[in-house]
């Protein structure tokens, strides 16, 4: 294999990898990246840790095609510190690639290439136009719940479904809150499973990512237990969790005695204030609403105590007092946009439900603490 | 001599601590610090449960393949047998010692007991280990003649609750206490009193200094400086070039500038086991019992600090050495073994267990103590 390749465009190809690459498996192999030097003069840099694959397309001059596979962040690291703009780069029979770039050279110990795990094909899969911006905005607004906890496999994914004519819906949570979002999302919103299906936490990263790069222009489709988002040059595959998402409608508080609103980024910083003093592993405030106004309190037997008194522009109900882990409510109110959020509660212990004043397409569910 | 605080400047409070001794009242100490740590103290502890084993070599320890010598008697250190060393290693150096498993519940026990001990003197200590201790008697020093007193009464206390000895160094800081404490070890008492600091530590080996591991001895080494004194002479910038800011570090504990001050609790963030194998394991079957044991243990300890788990974290370690370790977070904190068991073995599933196996741990974070502040959880239920 042998191929001359413009040294940003390579390094910007293996930078798309590195999220993919495996350092913890038992399989060496899922540390490397496979490298193909086509036939129809493309280079193909690809790898995958058998749950998310990433396969991209760049220009290259192909001078003699091959399939080669070595370290993928080693290679990284060489390719994006070469001092030229164009890198010579070929692999010989014993698996050696060789780089040179102006008066650089590296040898890298690489793998054969048969020995790569076999990457997924968009063959077959019906892909169709999707909204890039709207499923970027939808997993920044949820995405950040997820549950980290791996005895729950159903909950370390983002759940994702359609929810009637190209609308589609996405929700997370990890135990304590969950956060619930739609949007409309162009014609592809039709092929996102009505039953539901959920995105591992580490592939709703990489999809992020990929959105982030490509823009708007998408395209969605899902099999039976896979993911697969295509660009120009650039697919992304993402084994599903195979389990079933729990019955999160349950848990969203249908009605409320008590409704707040609130301006939004007062909040955020009198509880980012109030909450240097909570208990630095449970953040724990108080938050005391009435009409008119409401109170936030920490008090940390250790430290000492804070209290702040803040504006209500709307409330109905009666006083209640009600305790958060004011990370939660801080990290709602920081993704959040919209001048004003409104806050409903029921019991000091019942679930808090928050979202953007007027706009209903995204809530966040906070289960209180109990101090 | 002392001096009066500056007029017009209020006395902070703490700020006029010095003890003076009665015996001495010429001196004044700026803080009264106290570093005890126990002699041998696995070994003499066994020695104390069997007298037979007394003025024999004793080392504690496992004799599997992959064991350790964890302490090794002052008759067994002869041999040049140290802690840490290979069992192996330790049984070519002494042909014949006696070779005891570690019974780390009856060295707790113990070690209460000697903590107990301490708070006697003074309500500020902060245990460094199960058998070793800095203790703050700046305030309480003066119930005793002088340091010398203050440091043969802790030792005696120790002797008449435990029939242990102990070695104890007074100082004023917590690094000058720690470095006189083993000075004349075993059974050592050393006192430095102020303005004697600098040379008790000008002549001794660079690797006393506190943080100096054996990549900092050699970098030291290569810059000429051997000994504390050296150290001190030399110039800060040229440490720090070498060294970073440990350099300055340095510069200041070999001039004796230590204030830090003993600590009396630090808030645990986590507390684990874990246990390098005799022989290597494979498989889950062969990994569950050694869960089952840590869990116990872990739980044991949690209790004993009255302490909450709010997450369970399994490692394992393969015989290439390649770490992985799961966690998970409980539903609800618990010290209870059969929970943290059950969690543990939800996690051993999660694993890929192909490989032997050279080492087993499992440990506990989000540590809460009873009747702290709970995070609830939503009702949500699996279908």
């Amino acid at each position: 294999m042998k191929f001359v390749v413009d040294r940003d465009l390579f390094a910007r190809a293996l930078a798309r990898i590195q999220g993919v690459l495996s350092r913890k498996s038992t399989l060496a192999m899922l540390s490397n990246v496979l490298i193909e030097a086509r036939p129809d003069g493309r280079l193909r840099v690809a790898a995958t840790d058998l749950d998310v694959t990433f396969d991209g397309m760049t220009a290259a001059e192909i001078i003699e095609p091959g399939r080669a596979t070595v370290d993928g962040k080693r290679l990284y690291d060489v390719v994006r510190s070469l001092p030229g703009e164009q890198v010579d780069v070929s692999v010989g029979p014993d698996d050696k690639m060789l780089l040179r770039c102006k008066h650089s050279e590296f040898m890298l110990h690489g793998t054969p290439a048969d020995q790569y795990p076999a990457l997924p094909a968009t063959e077959g899969v019906e892909l169709s136009p999707i909204s890039g911006s709207a499923l970027r905005e939808l997993i920044e607004r949820t995405g950040f719940s997820v549950s980290t906890d791996e005895s729950r496999p159903n909950l370390n994914g983002v759940f994702f479904r359609c929810v009637g004519k190209n609308r589609v819906r996405m929700v997370s949570t990890d135990g304590h809150r969950l956060s619930q979002g739609e949007r409309d999302a162009g014609r592809g919103g039709d092929i996102a499973e009505r039953d539901g299906v959920i995105i591992p936490r580490k592939g709703v990263g990489e999809l992020k990512r990929l959105l982030e790069e490509v823009g708007d222009d998408v395209a969605f489709g899902i099999t039976d237990n896979m993911l697969v988002v295509g660009a120009t040059d650039l697919v992304l595959f993402v084994r599903l969790i195979e389990a079933a998402f729990p019955d999160y409608r349950q848990v969203i508080p249908k009605s409320s005695e008590r409704r707040a609103v609130v301006r939004r980024l007062p909040f955020l910083a009198a509880l980012r204030r109030i909450g240097i003093l909570a208990s630095e592993r449970t953040h724990g405030v108080r938050i005391a609403v009435r009409p008119g106004s409401m109170t936030l309190l920490s008090d940390n037997p250790d430290l000492g105590k804070a209290r702040e008194e803040l504006e209500i522009e709307g409330f109905e109900g009666s006083e209640l007092t009600i305790a958060f882990n004011a990370r939660y409510v801080q990290e709602i109110l920081g993704i959040l946009t919209a001048e004003k959020v409104e806050m409903a509660m029921n019991e000091a212990l019942s679930p808090g439900l928050f979202r953007e004043h007027e706009n209903d397409d995204y809530l966040f569910v906070v289960m209180p603490m109990r101090i | 001599m002392r001096y009066p605080a500056r007029p017009g400047q209020a006395p902070r409070d703490g700020a006029d601590k010095q003890a003076r001794w009665p015996d001495n009242p010429g001196v004044d100490w700026s803080r009264v610090i106290v570093h005890a740590d126990m002699d041998a103290f696995y070994a003499a502890v066994e020695v104390l449960d069997d007298p037979s084993l007394r003025g024999k070599p004793v080392l504690i320890g496992h004799t599997g393949g992959r064991g350790v010598v964890a302490t090794a008697s002052y008759e067994a250190r002869r041999y040049g047998i140290h802690s840490a060393m290979p069992m192996a290693t330790a049984l070519r150096r002494c042909p014949d010692p006696i070779i005891r498993p570690p019974r780390m519940a009856r060295y707790s026990e113990v070690s209460r007991v000697i903590m107990g001990v301490f708070r006697s003197f003074s309500p500020t200590i902060q245990p460094l280990s199960i058998d070793e201790a800095f203790l703050d008697c700046t305030e309480t020093a003066t119930a005793h003649p002088g340091p010398h007193e203050l440091g043969a009464a802790i030792k005696a206390a120790v002797r008449a609750a435990t029939g242990l000895t102990v070695s104890v160094g007074v100082a004023e800081t917590r690094f000058v206490a720690k470095v006189a404490s083993d000075f004349r070890k075993p059974d050592g008492l050393t006192v430095v009193g102020p303005g004697e600091a600098r040379a008790f530590l000008a002549p001794q080996s660079v690797s006393r200094l506190w943080g100096a591991g054996p990549r900092t001895v050699e970098r030291l080494h290569a810059l000429g400086l051997k000994t504390i004194a050296d150290v001190a002479a030399a110039d800060p910038t040229a440490l720090a070039a070498s060294l970073g800011s440990a350099g300055r570090h340095f510069h200041r504990l070999a001039h004796a500038q230590d204030d830090r001050p003993v600590v009396t609790e630090r808030r645990m963030r986590s507390l684990s086991t874990e246990r390098t194998l005799a022989e290597d394991i494979v498989g889950a079957e062969a990994v569950r019992p050694h869960l089952e044991r840590q869990a116990e243990e872990v739980a044991r300890r949690l209790r004993q600090g009255e302490l909450l788990a709010g997450g369970v974290r399994v490692k394992l370690k393969t015989h290439r050495f390649q770490v992985t370790s799961r966690q998970l977070v409980l539903d609800a904190p618990t010290d209870e073994a059969a929970v943290l068991l059950a969690a543990a073995e939800r996690l051993l599933a999660a694993f890929e267990l192909g490989e032997p196996l050279r080492l087993v741990g499992v440990g506990t974070f989000q540590l809460s103590r009873r009747g702290d502040q709970a995070q609830l959880l939503l009702p949500l239920e699996d279908p």
